[in-house]
């Protein structure tokens, strides 16, 4: 039986609630493409399911696995809310400690993707490029593999908590907004654009950026693996 | 002189710094609610140039106008060098627009000898006093201290930077001597001295009170030319073991020597950049930071310089054989480290994992142990076939470590993996 549900992180605890007592189940977000032949219904987010979900696993479990659900939601992988049934299932089973357990297949698979989702959270605090309007607000645009706004809205905050900013993820029309650090999550559409003045210190930094480099030592190889073409659109230094 | 060409010219001038990480300092100047910038305490990397280095700081020079003539240096007196001296406000300014675009992390700033080394650290003072005070500015800065300034101008800038750095420059004082005659050993190691005791101490007030005074809370690196005169390995690690004993330095970087000079005991300007041997270096560095080992342990009197073709803990592994082999079930984490094959990360996650079964091959395998390494040197719960070559000779067993990826039988241009960064 293949669980569908609506997107939201209280759908998916809902959809994990229902499908866990069943050995066969798969869990789909909506709009994804499903496998064939399969019989599939949609799960009625239920408020109270998810709660009695989270909290048993704060209690029997740890404040760690659930954060662990979370990251791995936010990994907009196809496959991800199966991945996050089977650990919730191996978890409650062992126990504890089931998180060192890294050999197992469902702990490994859940780890995994959490790193990758981490690995390019971690990666976009460096690769944001901010660019200033003519109203003094920092704008930004990015389009990562995972959905890692609220990952990294915290830290632009902090860093920059007397300057208002947008980070925006054109792919999943989403925007994180600051305003004297503190930020919001909206939805906003691609049709919304910003001026972009024409700001100096764009072609300072590219001519800059490019001094840096050391001839002798030449390794594009070395620089691809560091920061992926994928990202090059969204870099000023590469444009 | 407009200021992109002066940018240009003295961050031309800086690249051959290699130390460009931006970690260590926890919220430096913390809870900023009224100024710009934030410390991330493992550090950030915003961009790799074309040669795979990262970059995170600013890295600039305050002036390359140097009244020294070190004949490895480009900013020598002596080389036909464009020259450019920024004022405080410049790079002030500077900093802080690439810190709001998210370009860079922090200022990485160091400076030709200009006038003279108290001259030249008083303007660097009044450069960081007007971005921590004037401009509130929060984030990284990593000041190099010039060899033979005062006492007093080491402690100021102790009080405004995050990291500091002297460097050692040459591997030994026969080559300083040659390279360097303007510097001494005792103008290098005497602010390190006095920047590592003063650390020390504010650590243990801080611990009193939060409201104690800061002094350089990321700690003090170094770095030192490799290849530039005739030191073999055995030197620079002794050098560098005693830097970490002595000075608790948080890193200690090599940088490969680029033929940029023109003194006669200097390799030739034809000479290929020896990569290879600073990739060596850096993984015996990560051995001595992270993994327990001493430069003793890897190198001695017989055998002075690492392998080309071995990694650094296969060539302590082949020459330790009787140590071997490591029952990974028991076997304390220090000595799960010593195997090659198993990192830092595998060997945490082998000491959580036994608690729960006896291990086979195939957990290891899973937990990402790099068998095709460690299975000459472990056993495990099954059998292990592999065990024999032990107690055969090392020229069986030499041969089935080597570094068979491209990058290391290519050219040496090729040379991946320094992580030069956390």
């Amino acid at each position: 039986m293949i669980y569908i549900y609506n997107g939201s992180f209280e759908g998916l605890l809902t959809a994990i609630f229902d499908a866990y007592n069943d050995g066969e189940a798969l869990i789909f977000k909506e709009g994804e493409l499903l496998p064939p032949l399969l019989e599939y219904k949609k799960v009625e987010t239920d408020m109270r399911k998810s709660l009695r979900l989270q909290s048993g696993i704060n209690k029997k479990l740890s404040k760690i696995i659930l954060r662990d659900i979370y990251i791995i939601y936010l990994s907009d992988y196809t496959d991800h809310g199966t991945i996050a049934l089977k650990y919730l299932r191996f978890c409650f089973l062992k126990g504890k400690g089931a998180r060192s357990l890294h050999f197992d297949p469902a702990v490994k698979n859940a780890l995994t993707l959490r790193r990758k989702v981490m690995h390019e959270a971690d990666k976009m605090l460096g690769l944001v490029r901010f660019d200033k309007t003519q109203d003094g607000v920092y704008i930004s645009e990015i389009q990562p593999d995972h959905n890692i706004l609220s990952l990294i809205a915290g830290h632009f905050a902090g860093r920059m908590p007397t300057h208002s900013f947008v980070i925006r993820d054109t792919r999943r029309e989403l925007a994180i907004c600051s305003y004297n650090g503190n930020w919001v999550l909206i939805h906003l559409p691609s049709q919304v654009k910003f001026d972009i003045s024409k700001d100096e210190f764009r072609s300072m930094w590219k001519e800059y950026w490019n001094s840096m480099a050391i001839r002798e030592r030449l390794n594009p190889r070395q620089q691809k693996a560091y920061m992926p073409k994928r990202y090059w659109k969204n870099l000023t230094e590469m444009q | 002189m407009d200021l992109q060409e002066k940018l240009k010219i003295l961050g031309d001038g800086a690249k051959y710094d290699v130390s460009c990480s931006s970690s260590g300092a926890k919220s430096s100047f913390s809870s900023n609610k009224d100024g710009i910038g934030s410390a991330h305490i493992s550090g950030i990397c915003h961009s790799w140039t074309s040669d795979g280095r990262c970059v995170s700081l600013l890295k600039i020079l305050m002036s390359n106008c140097c009244t020294y003539d070190c004949a490895y240096c480009i900013n020598r007196i002596s080389n036909d060098v464009p020259r450019a001296t920024f004022t405080p406000e410049e790079i002030a300014n500077i900093t802080i627009e690439f810190y709001r675009r998210n370009y860079i992390e922090g200022l990485f700033l160091s400076s030709a000898v200009v006038k003279n080394p108290d001259y030249t650290m008083e303007l660097m003072i009044k450069t960081l006093k007007l971005l921590r005070f004037s401009y509130r500015f929060y984030g990284y800065i990593h000041v190099k201290i010039i060899p033979g300034a005062s006492s007093q101008l080491v402690h100021s800038i102790g009080t405004l930077a995050d990291r500091t750095s002297v460097n050692i420059e040459l591997p030994t004082e026969k080559s300083l001597k040659m390279f360097a005659p303007e510097k001494t050993k005792e103008a290098i190691l005497n602010p390190m001295g006095f920047i590592s005791s003063h650390s020390a101490n504010s650590l243990i007030e801080r611990k009193k009170s939060s409201l104690a005074p800061r002094f350089v809370p990321a700690g003090q690196t170094t770095q030192m030319i490799i290849g530039a005169d005739k030191e073999n390995d055995l030197q620079i690690m002794r050098l560098s073991q005693g830097l970490y004993d002595k000075y608790k330095l948080k890193r200690v970087y090599f940088s490969a020597y680029v033929p940029l000079g023109n003194h006669p005991n200097l390799p030739a300007p034809t000479t290929a950049v020896p990569l290879l041997r600073e990739h060596r270096l850096y993984q015996a560095d990560w051995l001595l930071r992270f993994y327990g080992f001493r430069a003793e342990e890897l190198l001695n009197e017989r055998m002075p310089n690492f392998s080309n073709t071995l990694d650094p803990k296969c060539t302590y592994a082949l020459s330790h054989i009787d140590s071997y082999p490591v029952d990974v079930n028991r076997a304390d984490y220090y000595m799960l480290l010593r195997v090659p094959g198993i990192g830092v990360v595998s060997a945490k996650r082998i000491v959580a994992a036994r608690k729960h079964t006896r291990l086979t091959f195939d957990n290891l395998k899973k937990i990402g142990v790099v068998l095709k390494r460690a299975k000459y040197f472990i056993t495990a719960a099954d059998f292990n076939e592999n065990l024999t070559y032990l107690s055969k000779e090392q020229k069986y067993l030499e041969p089935l470590l080597r570094d068979k990826t491209p990058a290391f039988t290519a050219s040496a241009n090729q040379v991946s993996l320094f992580d030069f960064v956390r």
